[in-house]
């Protein structure tokens, strides 16, 4: 297959990283041996034809360039063990923002990642039978996590990006042992730039048979997660509330996570309606909850000095606040 | 130069049924809009309102049909656009759309235009049910393959703006003066009777949240519109002749659906405000 010698290059296949439309006309691709003009027989490929910067499915580092020339992503770390339900709550944000527009009071402006989004949350549609649960994350490839992405815009303000990072669980259970280890570099990678951080715990492993060992890894993680967090956001989300975790150990987990983190703050999601203190909450409002935080504006340590740019050319954004 | 206003849509929206009607108002002059000289081609046009004519739907546009038609228009104050059916069929719009590419042609196309008409048919747009809606007694344990599964209809109409603005080179952190956009949500007669008499823009956000979102929150308001559209008003048979669509004439059906839910029977109105 044809590509370009720069390796950090994903050509043909998106645009050219140096932003020319037609990768023909990049010196850059065009000293690649094989390069010439000739046309491929594979239309995909075809380099007489424009290609997107996105090409729709998750977003990997070396597509950010793109993104990040418009404003600054704030990234939400989903955190997690294996299984703890973090694709699904991602799956459920999407559903939760396809049925509204909405994310909170500012409303959806776009996504470069539509297919990520879909691939995911049509598992929780009606379409082709009964729901179920996306399919894992697979921790086999890249060794960032796959973004994605969601555009809001409140009035008539600028475009806030945000990307919700969908990550293997074996990364963070690696990390959470030995943070330096090679395949914990995804999840250090992730926390290290997150913005916020959702740590999501399991309520089906901690009722479960191996309730003392799910219990051990998730105060470890949650101790390790505090321990790099700063003075970021961190919220404690219980995933499959309809679950119900025994109450002593529902306790220890929730008081070895206020030791290390006093201001967290608790969720508990579901995909089916579940009961707390005689009411029902449905799996809507829940999710609403955990989605309205994660787009809550960042406390800033300072202000900057407002200058808004007179146009539209990002090139001249720079030193204006989102 | 005259200003350009591309108009685009999938197969199947009913782009064939509404060039024939429109050009028979046209041809009229008694609406808002007229044709200020015969455009070069109307072949397959002309086609579409000789079986409206004899009361039957025309067949589908296939590929090899394809021929970019431009159609010089002017309003009362004379003032004019070109009206460009670049994709008389639609499967090119498909192909870039799946393909996720598209030619030098088409990028020029996109780039040299004032003004963009994207139709969608609306009904056949409804939101599926998820667990939201129809909640789980008890979720499906096993987890899916990465099978196939096919992009929702809002996510697709999303992705293809985005194109649009990112070929132009338009940018987005303001929300978007020019070009503007104006959806065409067409084959209106097959919404439910109820929602027949809504505002085109509740219609939207109640079939298409997202997609109304993106579209309100990406271009001032003054650069937006959402018409309704129905070229015929009713279903035609390709086959079976409707008698008294043949004895009314072609002239006596379709609507414009206006910003506030009136109906109009001057087609002309779903390009006007472009001018």
């Amino acid at each position: 297959m044809k590509r370009c010698p720069d390796k950090r290059c994903n050509a043909p296949t998106v645009t050219c990283r140096l932003g020319e439309q037609f990768v023909t006309d990049c010196p850059v691709w065009c000293s690649g041996k094989e390069n010439g003009a000739v046309a491929p027989t594979d239309a995909k490929l075809d380099t007489r034809l424009i290609r997107l910067p996105w090409s729709g499915a998750a977003l990997g580092t070396t597509d950010l360039p793109f993104l990040t020339g418009r404003s600054e992503p704030k990234i939400v770390a989903v955190i997690g063990p294996h299984n703890a339900g973090k694709t699904t709550l991602l799956g459920l944000f999407y559903q939760q923002i396809g049925r509204s527009g909405r994310l909170g009071s500012a409303r959806f402006a776009g996504s470069y990642s539509l297919e990520g989004w879909e691939a995911i949350a049509h598992a929780l549609r009606w379409e082709a039978g009964v729901p179920r649960f996306p399919p894992h994350t697979s921790s086999g490839t890249g060794r960032a996590p796959g973004l994605l992405h969601i555009a809001m815009r409140e009035n008539d303000e600028r475009i806030t990006d945000i990307l919700y990072a969908d990550s293997p669980g074996e990364w963070f259970h690696r990390w959470a042992v030995d943070p330096a280890a090679g395949d914990a570099e995804g999840a250090a990678w992730l926390i290290e730039r997150a913005s916020a951080l959702l740590i999501v715990a399991d309520c089906e492993a901690l009722a479960g048979e191996n309730r003392g060992q799910a219990r051990s890894d998730i105060i470890q993680l949650v101790r390790r997660v505090a321990a790099s967090r700063g003075r970021r956001p961190a919220a404690l989300v219980w995933a499959k509330a309809d679950v119900d975790v025994p109450p002593l150990i529902r306790e220890a987990v929730t008081k070895a996570v206020k030791l290390v983190i006093s201001d967290v703050v608790e969720f508990e999601t579901s995909v089916v309606p579940f009961e707390r203190e005689g009411v029902t909450i449905d799996p809507s409002a829940s999710v609403r909850a955990v989605l309205d935080w994660t787009i809550a504006p960042l406390a800033r340590g300072f202000t900057l000095e407002v200058q808004p740019p007179q146009g539209d050319d990002p090139f001249f954004a720079i030193g204006a606040t989102a | 130069m005259n200003r350009k206003v591309l108009l685009l849509g999938e197969y199947d929206v009913g782009k064939s049924h509404f060039g024939g009607q429109l050009l028979g108002r046209l041809n009229q002059e008694t609406g808002a809009l007229r044709m200020t000289r015969p455009p070069q081609s109307l072949g397959p046009f002309e086609t579409v309102l000789a079986r409206i004519n004899n009361g039957r739907a025309a067949p589908h546009t296939s590929q090899n049909q394809y021929l970019e038609s431009v159609w010089p228009l002017a309003d009362k104050q004379d003032r004019e656009i070109n009206l460009v059916w670049p994709d008389y069929g639609g499967e090119q719009v498909r192909a870039i759309r799946t393909e996720r590419s598209m030619s030098r042609e088409w990028r020029d196309r996109i780039v040299g235009t004032s003004g963009w008409i994207v139709m969608l048919r609306i009904a056949h747009t409804q939101l599926s049910d998820d667990i939201f809606t129809r909640p789980l007694a008890e979720p499906g344990k096993e987890r899916q393959a990465p099978d196939v599964f096919t992009i929702s209809s809002q996510a697709q109409l999303i992705d293809f703006l985005q194109w649009l603005i990112f070929v132009r080179g338009t940018g987005t952190l303001t929300p978007i003066g020019n070009p503007p956009l104006l959806l065409l949500l067409s084959c209106w007669d097959e919404l439910p009777a109820a929602e027949q008499n809504h505002p085109p823009l509740e219609i939207l956000r109640a079939h298409m949240p997202m997609v109304a979102a993106f579209v309100e929150v990406n271009w001032r308001p003054e650069s937006l519109s959402v018409l309704g559209l129905s070229a015929l008003e009713r279903s035609l048979d390709e086959d079976r002749i409707d008698n008294d669509f043949v004895d009314r004439g072609p002239e006596s059906f379709g609507y414009v659906v206006l910003p506030d839910g009136r109906h109009d029977p001057d087609l002309t109105l779903a390009i006007a405000g472009m001018m």
